[in-house]
């Protein structure tokens, strides 16, 4: 079968022995994490711009997560494994982090999330080096971990930004003050993926071009703290963001097969409050991404509040999230928003059940051009059921 | 501390803990060198990874219960104040983007013991009644 012989190779992961290593001081450790979702869009006012004659749900715009009529798993699972590599020389701490994660979007491909190299060079202060994730928001670093947040997934309003490998430089400082926990980091890097997915699909479906994207001279902060009940996060970053459309030969638009080239500027700044008080639970955040293209600017602000209850190993929760994007030039909104009701069933301490029953608003003025792309045409109202089934191991 | 004497003063021990007042209690054990002296709070710390030291500025290594045992559970709850699926989601966050990792486990008192009692960083918890000269009890839970 296609899926199980591309998984292969992970299953001989569990029968190496790490005791052993090069140096005969390390410690080897192999952990993993696994979500299994499905969903089906139980109504929906408008065809999506994605799927043919279908209605949808656009439930992660990074991996392009997409649900339609149909009950379907693949556009959330995933599986991902982590081999964590200490040096056990007092004077020589080095870690070392490898992580691949299969989704169901890629038909279980793995790609290489995390790989890096982290130096100790003091107890209190480390340096990375290699590939992690752009830390945005709150979620991003352990976006897929499902098991480690009540919903089934970070709302995708807040969580639209599609670039998050950051092939790079690190600098952590994390210490503590009284009862307060702090860290701070500062990045800089690239990302070098492949052509970014949901952009290309999107203006393949609608534009007939191609696009590269190109996410570079990125450099960004993030300010962490936090005691027993409260935890607070800060984040920016700016960047720069190459595009090149290959727009094909295809129809009365184009003529001929050309290649346009342009770069944005883009500027984040993020900030979470999340307070927990062993049965009730606040989580919120809010962000501010601004894209700038030969002066014109376009400022899409995002928040997302969550209230949830912990009874026993049931956590019921309300979430709200909302984007809101202006083209500061052509005044074309793009604004949507959900309200999510559901509940996590802790099966065990490791296993967690979730079902949850989203309502999107889309109230975008679609826009159709030519020459431009639109960062989201309207998807559609859409009221989405999904269940799901998180474990780490 | 001649043989002699050492036996004495175990026995002595020994009648010390037998005692009804400490059965049956959870026990925060280190190396009988670790001269620390640990509030709740402090314990809480270096078990959610949230300090590497203790407060003398030598490093801390906690050590825990297997995921299965009673004695996590009890842990968990009066010491951590949190349920084992939330400690467990707080560790996945760490663990998945290299920030830290859960505590060492053993499967016994007796193995959690002799770990403390042969590494000066490691702090541990046992049943009080497993409690043994090898180390250092530095203070006790009601289960």
């Amino acid at each position: 079968m296609k899926i199980s012989s591309k998984l292969i190779p992970y299953f001989f992961l569990c029968f190496v022995d790490y005791s052993w290593s090069i140096t005969g001081m390390s410690e080897y450790n192999v952990s993993g994490f696994a979500s299994f979702v499905g969903g089906k869009v139980i109504s929906s006012d408008t065809n999506c711009p994605l799927v043919a004659n279908s209605d949808c749900f656009v439930a992660d715009y990074h991996n392009v997560g997409i649900y339609d009529k149909d009950i379907t798993f693949s556009p959330e699972s995933t599986i991902g494994f982590q081999i964590s590599v200490s040096s056990l020389f007092i004077d020589n701490p080095i870690n070392v982090i490898v992580q691949t994660i299969a989704r169901g979007t890629e038909e279980w491909e793995t790609s290489l999330d995390w790989a890096f190299i982290e130096y100790e060079l003091s107890p209190t202060w480390q340096i990375r080096f290699g590939r992690e994730r752009i830390p945005l928001g709150y979620y991003s670093d352990f976006y897929e971990i499902g098991y480690s947040y009540p919903w089934v997934r970070p709302p995708s309003e807040v969580y639209f930004w599609q670039f998050s490998k950051l092939d790079g430089i690190k600098i952590i400082h994390e210490n503590f003050f009284k009862d307060w926990n702090y860290r701070a980091s500062l990045y800089f890097g690239e990302e070098n993926d492949e052509a970014n997915k949901f952009f290309s699909e999107l203006s393949r479906f609608v534009f007939f071009e191609t696009l590269d994207y190109q996410f570079k001279n990125i450099v960004g902060l993030t300010f962490e703290s936090n005691k027993n009940w409260l935890d607070m996060r800060a984040a920016m970053m700016t960047g720069e963001l190459d595009i090149t459309q290959n727009r094909l030969k295809l129809g009365a638009f184009v003529l001929n097969d050309t290649t346009v080239f342009s770069t944005r500027d883009v500027t984040y700044g993020g900030l979470s409050i999340n307070v927990d008080l062993n049965n009730f639970i606040l989580l919120s955040e809010a962000g501010r991404l601004q894209s700038e293209i030969n002066l014109r600017t376009i400022n899409t602000d995002t928040y997302m509040v969550s209230v949830a209850y912990r009874w026993n190993n049931l956590t019921p929760y309300i979430l709200f999230s909302s984007l809101d994007s202006i083209d500061e030039i052509t005044l074309q909104p793009d604004k949507f928003s959900t309200i999510s009701l559901g509940i996590r069933w802790d099966l065990s301490y490791a296993t967690a059940f979730k079902f949850q029953i989203d309502r999107t608003n889309d109230d975008s003025e679609a826009l159709i051009s030519t020459t431009t792309v639109q960062d989201s045409p309207r998807f559609g109202n859409a009221t989405l059921v999904s269940i799901g089934i998180d474990t780490i191991f | 501390m001649n043989l002699r004497y050492s036996k004495i003063y175990s026995i002595v021990l020994w009648l010390f803990f037998s005692q009804e007042v400490w059965a049956g209690q959870l026990a925060v054990i280190v190396h009988p060198d670790n001269t620390n002296q640990l509030s709740k709070a402090e314990i809480s710390r270096i078990y959610l990874g949230k300090t590497k030291f203790f407060p003398n500025g030598s490093k801390a290594e906690p050590i825990n219960q297997s995921v299965k045992s009673e004695l996590k559970m009890i842990f968990d709850k009066s010491v951590l104040e949190k349920s084992a699926s939330q400690i467990n989601a707080y560790w996945a966050r760490l663990l998945f983007t290299g920030k830290g990792k859960p505590p060492r486990t053993f499967n016994s008192d007796q193995a959690i013991i002799n770990y403390v009692a042969n590494n000066e960083n490691a702090i541990g918890y046992i049943n009080s009644d497993s409690v043994d000269l090898k180390v250092k009890v530095i203070t006790m839970f009601n289960r």
